[in-house]
């Protein structure tokens, strides 16, 4: 009795400890969930390995590789990462991996130090499997000092309890149409208006450090002894410094000494058709639109000289189909981020696949709303104050007053509800996320039920000509 | 046949040889303790001497590192010799026994003192103390654990207030003033008693029982109660070792009132080099001498009023003006030197804000409101367990062992698990360092 009753205290015990691990563990998108999801890749399934840094990961599209000539790639990159965690990601690629090609984006090769910060070194290690290699590859990321503070992840992540929330619960990060089929790409939306820098100049090479050649060489070793083709390039991006292109010219003689093709797209903005005004996101990265320019162009590339298959129509890539929906959706529904005037945004509305919410809290607001407006809004004609939900075509829900209010009700797992505490005034919610952008005038949510997401929360105030105001939810 | 007349010949010598090598063996020993200890201590004030009677300054930089747990098992050593010297004990003929007893690996970093008197038979009967005995084990890895909740949950979490706080004590009011010295009265006794209880659960897993060290001592009525309560080890220690050999309150009063005062500014001074740890034994010193001086006012007092002096409500007040007394000693234990402590003092009575009790200030000493949630859900626990104690006499491992196996696995999982995820250990995490896009 008693060893059943230790057996059984320790299964709790240990069910009970594995559960809160997983819960605290980190999962950050920017190299350990990436990792996380490769492995769960079917076996030999990956035909293109993009290794690097958050050059490669948001500068590389494998959805639109994919799109265009039905290549089946994987970002398996880290925030700011080092050579040498390059080295081991490929490492434990090849565990599960035969790739037809590997590109790696030398943008790291740049780096002086042996080490990088604290968040670096656990974004670009511990989503790795136990095994020798992680053990290696975090000695060779953490400073001497501190690795046992690293080995033992729980000293790292158990005061988390401040900040988690339901990514840390539920699977795929509580994000299942974006990270069940995701491939390692960020879509990055902002833009910066950037002023193009010229390099083609720049000529004497200067060295690595000592520690970021030795792995580079280990990596391109690593490749070569596999027989699996490799590809080293540096994606396009603003910032980048005469100094660093010498970096990348020695970059490319060490990668000439192994007959390994060494591209810098940073001296072929042209050919790319790189717009500096539209195209950047910040001063390392491209935005949706440069990325999608930048991969089409590498994708020719690719197509034209590696023998790589066509995957599309392959009930075996169907994930690469999800994957790439899932971009399309996304860079769709960013779009209804481009109409700023009230006439052209309400003349959008409704977005397929949206569950679209607005209430007109201003008395006579609808006045000053032209008819084909309010008809395309409200076919059956609408007074204020009033709310109209509509998911896709259909109306859910209108009302000319308050007095049906609350109303309420659930749609693709979301509940959503509009409110009026005055009679006058409409908050609307989206789960526990409440919304009033503007207080008299029009308030509108739109709520995307593929990518279970609140595309976009606006107003149009009544007090300013219903000019548009974006803020966000309380 | 024995010549009767050279007895007391030979027991002169033999004493006086005893005598010889207990005050050389003692000399010896607080000579060690000095010397890492004190050294530095005594050539600063020395230097200070000095330069305020001739005016030219003097070199008092003595680096040495100081052994760790020196005062502990300097303390066991003396405890043996003594022990030893009275007969209370035989001398020990095993040395790796006696280094045993020494090294006692349990207590060698913070005690508890045991005495040589305790410890030792208990090291002479191993074999029958290595009879595995799970109950033991599990009372004692239950002991373990709860002595690392004080420690990592609520000490090492209050003391981020706190040295917060007195840390630039200059620029705070009476209130955050008040909460850092309640919040040092909670950290030293989780701290403390924590790293004890530990020490007791790990001995009694090897099968050794050592005695409490704290016995609830912010329950007292008393500062007299307090110091039977508070690190008994050293109580006892300095009772059996200094206390009764000065005369202890076998004399005149006066007498008495010295030999207490003689016992707190060594039990002060023990607890470090600095006038600060002085001046707190000397206060504990003062708190026993006016309490017994004013024994006789009181009672007549509460005679003479008709205050009712078994009633909850009179025995909350001694208690609270104890609890406020000896959190108002801390300060000086706490602080960085004793006119910081004056400085501190003087502040928390002058620079009064009674807002911050309104305006969430309390938020803002080092601790957030989670922080704060944590502390004070921590603290219900272990005023809950210690409230236990104090009724019922029965601490956690006991109150555990007696019921049903259901809620001693859920509070030892609540334990660990607290443990695992609200200690203060490890790294500093800080979700701003992992923000994205910050390249």
């Amino acid at each position: 009795m008693s060893k059943t009753k230790t057996i059984l205290f320790i299964a709790v015990f240990s069910f009970i400890a594995l559960g809160i691990n997983n819960v605290f563990k980190f999962k950050y998108t920017d190299g350990i969930y990436s990792i996380k999801t490769f492995y769960k890749q079917p076996k030999n399934s990956i035909d293109v390995l993009i290794l690097g840094s958050s050059t490669a990961f948001e500068n590389v599209n494998p959805a639109v590789l994919y799109e265009r000539y039905g290549i089946a790639a994987f970002n398996l990159c880290g925030s700011v990462q080092p050579v040498w965690n390059s080295f081991f990601y490929l490492k434990e690629a090849l565990k599960t991996q035969q790739p037809r090609l590997v590109i790696f984006d030398a943008f790291r090769t740049v780096a002086e130090a042996d080490y990088i910060d604290d968040s670096r070194i656990i974004k670009n290690t511990y989503g790795m499997r136990w095994s020798m290699d992680k053990i290696e590859a975090l000695r060779e990321s953490a400073p001497k000092d501190r690795f046992l503070d690293f080995l033992v992840g729980p000293l790292q992540y158990h005061g988390r309890y401040k900040e988690l929330d339901e990514k840390d619960f539920l699977p795929y990060l509580a994000d299942e149409a974006k990270y069940k089929h995701w491939k390692g790409f960020y879509c990055n939306m902002n833009t910066l208006p950037s002023v193009r820098r010229d390099i083609s100049n720049v000529e004497a090479p200067v060295r690595l450090s000592e520690k970021t050649e030795k792995y580079y060489r280990k990596l391109i070793e690593l490749v070569k002894s596999e027989n699996i083709p490799l590809m080293v390039i540096v994606a396009p991006y603003s910032h980048i410094t005469g100094y660093q292109q010498r970096k990348y010219l020695e970059a490319k003689k060490i990668a000439s000494e192994y007959d390994v093709p060494f591209i810098n797209y940073n001296l072929l903005y042209d050919d790319i058709g790189l717009d500096f005004k539209t195209d950047i996101a910040d001063k390392s990265h491209l935005n949706y639109r440069g990325s999608r320019k930048f991969t089409e162009y590498l994708g020719k590339y690719l197509n034209d000289n590696y023998d790589l298959p066509d995957r599309r129509g392959d009930e075996n890539y169907h994930s690469y189909d999800m994957n790439l929906k899932h971009y399309k959706e996304s860079i769709r529904m960013a779009g209804v981020k481009r109409y700023r005037n009230f006439k052209d945004y309400m003349a959008k509305i409704p977005f397929s696949n949206c569950v679209s919410i607005v209430t007109v809290s201003d008395l006579g607001a609808w006045d000053r709303i032209s008819a084909e407006t309010v008809n395309m809004i409200a076919p059956e004609g609408i007074f204020t104050p009033s709310v109209i939900v509509r998911h896709g075509d259909n109306t859910v829900f209108s009302a000319v007053n308050t007095d049906s209010l609350p109303w309420h009700k659930r749609i693709s797992s979301r509940d959503f509800a509009v409110k009026s505490s005055d009679g006058k005034h409409y908050t609307i919610n989206v789960g526990t996320k409440e919304y009033q952008t503007v207080e008299e005038g029009v308030n509108v949510v739109i709520y995307n039920t593929y990518t279970n997401k609140v595309v976009d929360a606006v107003g149009f105030d009544a007090k300013r000509d219903y000019v548009l105001v974006r803020k966000d939810s309380k | 046949m024995t010549k009767p007349t050279n007895q007391p010949t030979n027991h002169f010598s033999a004493d006086f040889i005893k005598k010889f090598f207990l005050v050389l063996s003692v000399v010896i020993n607080v000579g060690i303790l000095g010397f890492y200890k004190y050294s530095n201590f005594i050539l600063y004030n020395l230097g200070f001497a000095v330069k305020f009677l001739t005016g030219s300054a003097m070199d008092t930089r003595f680096d040495v590192i100081l052994p760790l747990g020196i005062s502990f098992y300097i303390f066991k050593t003396l405890s043996y010799l003594i022990d030893v010297y009275r007969g209370d004990i035989k001398p020990e003929k095993d040395i790796l026994k006696y280094a045993l007893y020494v090294s006692f690996f349990p207590q060698v970093v913070s005690g508890p003192i045991d005495s040589a008197l305790s410890l030792l038979p208990k090291i002479n009967s191993i074999p029958q103390s290595l009879m595995f005995d799970a109950e033991r084990v599990r009372r004692g890895l239950v002991l373990m654990l709860w002595g690392l909740f004080l420690k990592l949950v609520i000490a090492d979490r209050v003391a981020i207030l706190v040295n917060n706080v007195f840390g630039s004590y200059y620029l705070y009011g009476s209130f955050a003033l008040f909460t850092a010295a309640i919040g040092y009265t909670i950290q030293i006794y989780c701290d403390f008693a924590g790293y004890s209880i530990i020490s007791i659960g790990a001995s009694k897993v090897l099968g050794f029982e050592v005695a409490d060290n704290f016995n609830t001592p912010y329950f007292s009525s008393s500062i007299k109660e307090f110091w039977r309560r508070w690190h008994i080890s050293l109580g006892t220690w300095f009772k059996y070792y200094l206390y009764i050999p000065l005369g202890g309150n076998r004399c005149c009063r006066n007498r008495k009132y010295l030999n207490i005062m003689i016992v707190f500014l060594v039990c002060g001074l023990w607890h470090g080099a600095n006038w600060t740890f002085i001046v707190w034994g000397a206060l504990h010193g003062f708190y026993q001498i006016i309490g017994d001086f004013l024994k006789p006012y009181k009672e007549s007092f509460n005679i003479q009023f008709g205050v009712k002096t078994d009633s909850f409500s009179f025995k909350f007040g001694q208690i609270f003006i104890t609890f406020l007394l000896v959190s108002f000693a801390w300060v000086f234990f706490r602080a960085d030197s004793v006119d910081s402590a004056f400085d501190f003092i003087f502040r928390m009575f002058t620079q009064i804000d009674l807002w911050s009790f309104f305006n969430g200030s309390l938020y803002t000493l080092g601790l957030d409101v989670t922080e704060m949630h944590i502390l004070f859900i921590s603290l219900l626990v272990v005023f809950a367990v210690d409230m236990c104690k104090f009724l019922k006499n029965k601490y956690i491992d006991s109150f555990l062992e007696e019921q049903c196996v259901w809620f001693q696995w859920l509070a030892v999982f609540l334990i660990f698990f607290s443990i695992a995820v609200y200690g203060v250990y490890g790294e500093a995490f800080d979700p701003q360092q992992f923000i994205y896009f910050k390249f």
